[in-house]
């Protein structure tokens, strides 16, 4: 019976397509957000688990950091405003050295940091292939984030760490056939593995002023293939899942970081391979009755590689500290998008400001975030029948049978977007 | 052509926590999860939050169990997967002003899965509480406060269920070509039951504890809507929806008492309470109603009610320390919830009995070491008692063995 397999359906659907993460959106921790997320070279906290690993032993002691994080779209879709799906989120960061002497005293270090949303362990949202929607932010607030990790300091100048990327991926079968008595026998065995990827980290001080530091951050995918053949009352329900979500690609950050007595400033070089990412959709292949052989191939989007540039600035001492930073992203999206996709997208300037006050083991930092969007016009071209038709080069009538041209896509003839996103958050830090 | 709804509900089998079973770090395992009074910092983020407080410094605990699962089923192989995973606890104590805070968590991280939900045809004989009962994740955050001979704690015990707003699959005709396009907008909302736990020391020698955890289980909700637009050939709509109940974790409730009867000799017991009658439906359950013009209507199948008793464990244990060395031992009576299989259900279940050991070494501080490095072993042996159950037709039998491991390590910071 195959509405059960509509159950496995459903599920690995439902798992498969969850973007990035939203630290890499809006950061971890307040000192480093109102830094514009910068830091490769100067974290040494518990955000280091992010930024760089190696930086969790960069610094002596340790310190447990909660903070919360909220975040207010006002992205465009021609007049109306793009929403954030989970704006509001929760983290938690603890670093701690291994007590260790001797030789190895101060040398090893291990943390954990999270991201927890206040309802939800994750959300996914995957679009229709003609849905207006910026995968850029999309459902990336919508995921838990967990990310345990660990550094050694190697010598006194060099410094070596990983942390993990910890998620969930989802398969299995579902049978079901209908029995003697008119009922089901159903048996279902659906698994939600571990998924874990690589954060490896280097750091190397120059001298007491000047640090390097340099992160990997391994590509992020969980793909899923679901196939259901099934016979209802002798008609065959096939359906075939392809879907690669969670996505995050290649990424490769570097950053050097100066430090005087009064400030520690940051710059950061960064390059992440979107090239790699089929897109967001979800294709389905089924196989109906009457109909028969349904294909349902989505269309592939060319991603762009980007470039990313952060630099920050931040005060030292105990009292009251400022800091402050800017970034700038390039766009995953292409800029030309004449077919059937709606991906909305665009250069982002990043401006950052935060404030916070040291007062002996106790810490608190706030921050606030500007995240600018760069305004796009997609335009639509009309398939003109010739050579293979391409869903992402032109649209095509889609009943030929009627006067003049049916074409639903929301995107047609054209669609503006842009806009910007602000966040801020507070962080209160103990140290242990 | 309207051509299906569709109602399915799904019901698997329950299951308890992983870690009541396998027991958080070596430690609980050696004593038969007996440690409910005595067990501090990281250990009790999952036994109990009241002793995370009596932590001295902050804690992290890295463990890894192993159930080898000889379970049969008419005296063959019942094809119960091994279980095994890792435990991941913390506890960090914060003093402010004259307050001793401490929060931990507890995680428990299965091997191959995070969850894994089994479901097999109604008549068929199964160990309803073993498929995949050591298959799922825990997380157990927790705080505390410690008043000197009392402390408190309270946390969650946390699961993810999974609930569609959206999950459509539209298919249609675009120029001559049939093609499908889907979209899916489905979230997986945290539940969280209760967590809480006091400990007392009414004098030097006897530590006193209870602790009670809220019924937990993953729900599934989700609808998805197929609509077909194919002029010529079918337009209608299909709707699945789908109920599922798993996971079913009873409300617990336990007392604990331990007795340091020398300076190197500690006695435990503990009894716990689970209430699994509130359990719906052990079963499959599986409900489907079509209304299809390409076919009969389907009527649904309804299960009966899982009817599960509730229960009453006792555990005892024992640790004796010689300088550096722990020696741990345990035993338990775990009863059975399930009825007696005269109906259409066959479940396999039956009283175990648990006796564990396990042994213990604590690395003092030293010129490397500048904290305790405790390293805990633990090896354990359940015995299902062997039935038979008679049926009208028919028979099953059911008994087996689980034979446990679990090595842990607690680093002080």
């Amino acid at each position: 019976m195959g509405v059960c397999r509509y159950f496995a359906l459903a599920i690995l659907v439902a798992t498969a397509t969850a973007h990035a993460n939203p630290i890499e959106v809006f950061g971890l921790t307040s000192r480093r957000a109102g830094q514009a997320n910068s830091g490769v070279a100067a974290a040494d906290d518990a955000s280091a688990l992010y930024y760089d690993p190696a930086g969790l032993v960069a610094r002596g002691g340790g310190e447990l950091v909660l903070g919360t994080l909220a975040a207010y779209s006002h992205l465009s879709i021609n007049a109306s405003r793009a929403s954030l799906s989970d704006p509001i989120g929760f983290q938690i960061g603890v670093r701690a050295h291994v007590p260790l002497g001797g030789a190895l005293a101060d040398r090893i270090a291990v943390g954990l940091g999270l991201h927890l949303l206040p309802t939800l362990a994750a959300r996914v949202i995957a679009p229709a292939p003609d849905a207006a929607f910026y995968p850029y932010y999309g459902d990336r607030l919508s995921r838990i984030v967990v990310l345990p990790g660990a550094a050694a300091r190697i010598t006194d100048a060099f410094s070596v760490g990983a942390a993990l990327n910890v998620l969930a991926g989802f398969g299995g079968t579902i049978t079901a056939t209908d029995d003697a008595m008119g009922g089901i026998d159903a048996r279902v065995d659906e698994q939600q593995s571990t998924v874990a990827r690589l954060i490896a980290g280097i750091r190397y001080t120059l001298s007491p002023s000047f640090s390097l530091g340099a992160v990997y951050r391994q590509r992020f995918e969980i793909p899923v293939q679901a196939t259901a053949h099934t016979m209802v009352a002798g008609e065959a329900i096939d359906v075939d899942v392809r879907a690669a979500g969670s996505f995050t690609p290649h990424q490769f950050f570097a950053g050097v970081a100066y430090t005087t007595d009064a400030l520690v400033a940051s710059l950061d070089l960064g390059y992440a391979r979107w090239s790699d990412y089929a897109g967001p959709y979800v294709t389905v292949v089924s196989q109906l009755p009457v109909v028969g052989a349904v294909p349902g191939e989505s269309p592939l989007v060319p991603f762009e590689d980007t470039f990313t540039v952060r630099a920050g600035l931040e005060s030292a001492g105990d009292g009251l500290v400022f800091r402050g930073g800017y970034g700038l992203e390039t766009a995953a999206v292409p800029r030309s998008q004449s077919g059937v996709t709606n991906l909305l997208d665009g250069t982002k300037h990043i401006a950052a400001f935060g404030m916070g006050y040291v007062w002996k083991r106790i810490r608190v930092d706030a921050h606030l975030q500007l995240q600018l969007v760069s305004t796009r016009k997609v335009s639509k071209e009309l398939y003109d029948g010739t050579g293979e038709y391409d869903p992402f080069t032109s649209l095509r009538d889609e009943d030929a049978n009627l006067d003049g041209t049916q074409i639903s896509n929301p995107g047609y003839p054209s669609m503006k977007s842009g806009g910007e996103v602000v966040s801020g958050g507070v962080t209160l830090g103990v140290s242990l | 052509m309207r051509w299906a709804i569709v109602l399915l509900a799904c019901a698997t089998p329950a299951h308890a926590d992983p870690l009541d079973d396998l027991g958080f770090g070596a430690s609980a395992t050696a004593m038969a999860n007996s440690r409910t009074a005595t067990a501090t910092g990281a250990e009790a983020a999952h036994t109990n939050p009241a002793g995370v407080a009596n932590a001295a410094r902050p804690e992290l605990l890295l463990g890894w169990q192993f159930a080898n699962e000889r379970l049969e089923l008419d005296d063959h192989d019942a094809g119960v997967r091994n279980a095994h995973g890792t435990s991941i606890g913390f506890a960090i104590p914060v003093d402010i002003a004259n307050l001793h805070l401490a929060t931990g968590v507890a995680l428990y991280l299965p091997g191959k899965f995070l969850s894994r939900l089994e479901q097999k045809p109604v008549g068929e004989p199964q160990f309803v509480r073993f498929e995949s009962a050591a298959q799922r994740v825990v997380v157990e955050p927790v705080a505390a406060l410690s008043l000197g001979r009392v402390a408190i704690g309270a946390g969650a015990s946390l699961i993810a269920d999974a609930r569609s707003k959206e999950l459509a699959v539209d298919v249609g005709a675009v120029g001559d070509e049939t093609q499908s396009v889907a979209s899916l907008d489905v979230g997986l909302p945290v539940r969280a039951a209760p967590f809480v736990g006091v400990w007392y020391r009414p004098a030097r020698a006897v530590e006193l504890a209870a602790t009670f955890r809220g019924e937990l289980a993953l729900d599934v909700a989700l609808d998805l809507r197929t609509n077909a637009r194919v002029p010529g050939a079918v337009t209608g709509d299909a709707i699945v929806s789908l109920r599922s109940v798993s996971y079913f974790t009873p409300m617990r409730a336990v007392a604990a008492a331990a007795v340091h009867a020398t300076d190197d000799l500690v006695l435990t017991a503990d009894i716990a309470w689970e209430r699994w009658s509130a359990l719906g439906s052990g079963v499959p359950d599986v409900r489907v109603l079509i209304a299809l013009d390409l076919a009969p209507p389907l009527a649904s199948t309804m299960q009966p009610p899982a009817s599960f008793k509730d229960i009453v464990t006792p555990r005892v244990g024992a640790e004796w320390k010689t300088g550096a060395l722990r020696l741990r031992a345990g035993a338990a009576y775990l009863p059975s919830p399930v009825p007696p299989q005269t109906g259409i259900t066959s479940f396999a279940d039956g009283a175990r009995t648990l006796a564990t050991l396990g042994a213990g070494w604590r690395f003092p501080p030293g010129r490397v070491i500048m904290q305790p490095i405790d390293l805990d072993l633990a090896l354990g042996w359940q015995h299902l008692k062997h039935e038979v159950v008679q049926k009208d037709p028919g028979a099953f039998s059911s008994g087996g063995d689980i034979l446990q491991a679990s090595l842990s390590s607690t680093v002080r910071f």
